[in-house]
């Protein structure tokens, strides 16, 4: 198998080594030979960190990997695919990290799962769990064939816990990239604006979802956060589409990923998507009138309410219990 | 300048949708509304924006569905797209997302398409993979999760903000002819205008039959069903102002206040 990993300024967050669990489970008792690729400027510091895991690592580097420059990632994985023949290729779940995997299997005619949450060994065949239509259904899927590439959900595996058992590290060779010059130009990365909001930080997220309704809706949202010492003001995608709040308050795959103390969400159905960005959070409040919301599955407490109408009642009652 | 947005029918996610386990797909019925993606309606405005800021632009529309998909298309054309190419394909159920990406590559090739657009994903399988492929196919350069974009005034690069994770945006140049796939928030998707509506009307839509396509090895749905419902939080039940009350007791028990 091959463990496919980019990195932006030649680090990435240590939530990236999930997928070498996933790896090891899908490997199960076969012997099978996991590989990891991490390609950057000058990843050698982030590949003998990958290399505790035991399993082999290939800095693949070059200055134009030192952004995310899937394409350019995805040939000379192409040409590795080639060489090491792999059953699968595995990469996180993001829209680059799904252009990758994309390109690959079109190059070597084989499938590509992406969103990928679990998987089941089913006799012979493996096969692999994803949500669609916004986590409301789970389908099932089987790749044909002597080949696949997955990108799986952030947060569907943990970290393996290498203090546990003894792991011999793996070996870290270095390659360059043996294509010509990348026909895309990474120039940089920056903040979007908004970037001072620190959700991570905070305590206590309340967050807004569509069913909040109108963007007036959202001061229900704040005078709800300013109960709580050290709250802050979340968002589902939707939100901040629609230019309620700035992008820098998305949760979910594509914004930030949290662990507060208490999460709250307000008229958030729950899609994959977001649930993978706040999962971590000890303790889940959800109000959403949707008796059927996703959101619910993962929450610690369930009100089934119009939130317009449950949040003023509850910083009225705030006030007169003080 | 010719740009080709790729638009998918979906049903609308907020519709109560019902699973068809023979088929391995969901029930198609009279309940569900079915409209374009949310991302493609992005897509499709940012083409059309271009053609307003270059002003000697087509926007072609193209889309891989049922018969019923023809409805996107005549949407497409009343958002202001110049022409509608409908790649039909019998009743709908999961579709590997290599075969779309391989009719419409296969339609584009040799069309001269400067530039190819399409949704960053589609909301009912959420693969993300049709834009990428067919710029595999194709060899195009591509570029995803676009949230800004701008043609160099020569038109032959364009410069693109792409949204990482964590509120990041990473900026790229890539040579034109190429393919963007677009996220949603880009710009603001326009209603139609009333001499849009009426050429929509009157302007037929080129059809195509999807013929044979071979697309190697594909995935195939072996179960579909509903995720575990099992709810193991509490249920807070009463009034709303016992709700509230709850709650308000529940989060001073934790200390949470």
């Amino acid at each position: 198998m091959l463990i496919l990993i980019d990195t932006i300024n030649n680090t990435t967050a240590d939530s990236i080594f999930e997928l070498i669990s996933f790896a090891e489970m899908l490997a199960g008792t076969e012997q099978s030979r996991i590989r990891v690729i991490i390609a950057g400027e000058n990843v050698a510091d982030i590949s003998r960190k990958a290399a505790r895991f035991g399993h082999d690592v290939i800095a693949l580097e070059h200055p134009d990997l030192r952004f995310p420059n899937p394409d350019f990632f995805a040939d000379e994985a192409i040409r590795l695919v080639d060489e090491i023949k792999p059953r699968y290729v595995i990469i996180q779940h993001t829209m680059r990290g799904c252009q990758i995997a994309s390109r690959i299997s079109a190059a070597g005619g084989f499938p590509c799962i992406t969103g990928v949450e679990s998987f089941i060994h089913d006799g012979d065949s493996v096969v692999f769990c994803k949500s669609i239509i916004n986590g409301k259904i789970t389908v099932g899927l089987v790749p044909g064939g002597e080949r696949a590439a997955f990108t799986v959900l952030p947060g569907a595996f943990r970290v393996p816990d290498i203090t546990a058992g003894h792991r011999v590290p793996g070996q870290v060779l270095h390659r360059t990239p043996a294509g010509g010059p990348s026909h895309c130009r990474p120039l940089g990365i920056r903040e979007s604006a908004g970037g001072e909001v620190r959700l991570e930080e905070s305590d206590v997220i309340i967050a807004a979802g569509r069913g909040i309704g109108t963007k007036e809706n959202l001061d229900l949202i704040r005078a709800v956060a300013r109960l709580f010492p050290n709250a802050a003001v979340g968002a589902s995608r939707t939100v901040v589409d629609q230019k309620w709040l700035p992008y820098a308050h998305q949760i979910g795959v594509t914004g930030r990923t949290v662990a507060p103390k208490l999460y709250m969400a307000c008229g958030i159905s729950g899609a994959q998507q977001h649930i993978a960005g706040m999962k971590g959070s000890q303790t889940v409040v959800a109000v959403n009138k949707d008796p059927h919301a996703a959101i619910f599955s993962i929450a610690d407490y369930i009100i089934v309410e119009d939130l317009t109408v449950f949040l003023p009642l509850l910083i009225e009652k705030h006030a007169k219990k003080r | 300048m010719k740009i080709l947005v790729c638009l998918k029918q979906v049903p609308d996610p907020e519709a109560n949708i019902e699973i068809d386990s023979t088929r391995g797909w969901i029930c198609e019925s009279d309940g569900i509304a079915y409209r374009m993606n949310l991302y493609d309606e992005y897509a499709l405005e940012e083409a059309v924006l271009i053609r307003e800021s270059l002003g000697d632009a087509s926007v072609d529309v193209i889309s891989v569905g049922s018969e019923r998909a023809a409805a996107v298309l005549k949407k497409g054309i009343e958002k202001g797209a110049t022409n509608g190419i409908h790649i039909i394909l019998d009743r709908d159920r999961y579709r590997s997302p290599g075969l779309i990406a391989r009719l419409i590559a296969d339609y584009a090739r040799d069309r001269g398409y400067d530039l190819i657009l399409a949704g960053v994903m589609a909301e009912d399988d959420m693969q993300c993979q049709v834009g990428p492929l067919i710029a595999s196919y194709l060899g195009l350069p591509c570029a995803v999760s676009v949230v800004r974009e701008k043609i160099g005034d020569n038109r032959s690069e364009i410069d693109v903000d792409c949204e990482l994770e964590g509120g990041v945006n990473e900026t790229l140049i890539l040579p034109l002819p190429c393919l963007l796939t677009i996220q949603s928030g880009i710009n603001r998707p326009r209603y139609p205008s009333l001499s849009n509506v009426l050429r929509a009307k009157e302007q037929a839509l080129t059809m195509l039959s999807a013929g044979t396509v071979l697309s190697g090895q594909v995935e195939t749905v072996v179960s579909i069903c509903y995720p575990e419902s099992a709810v193991k939080g509490t249920i807070i039940k009463g009034t709303p102002e016992q709700k509230a009350e709850k709650l308000l007791d529940i989060l001073h028990e934790k200390s949470l206040l």
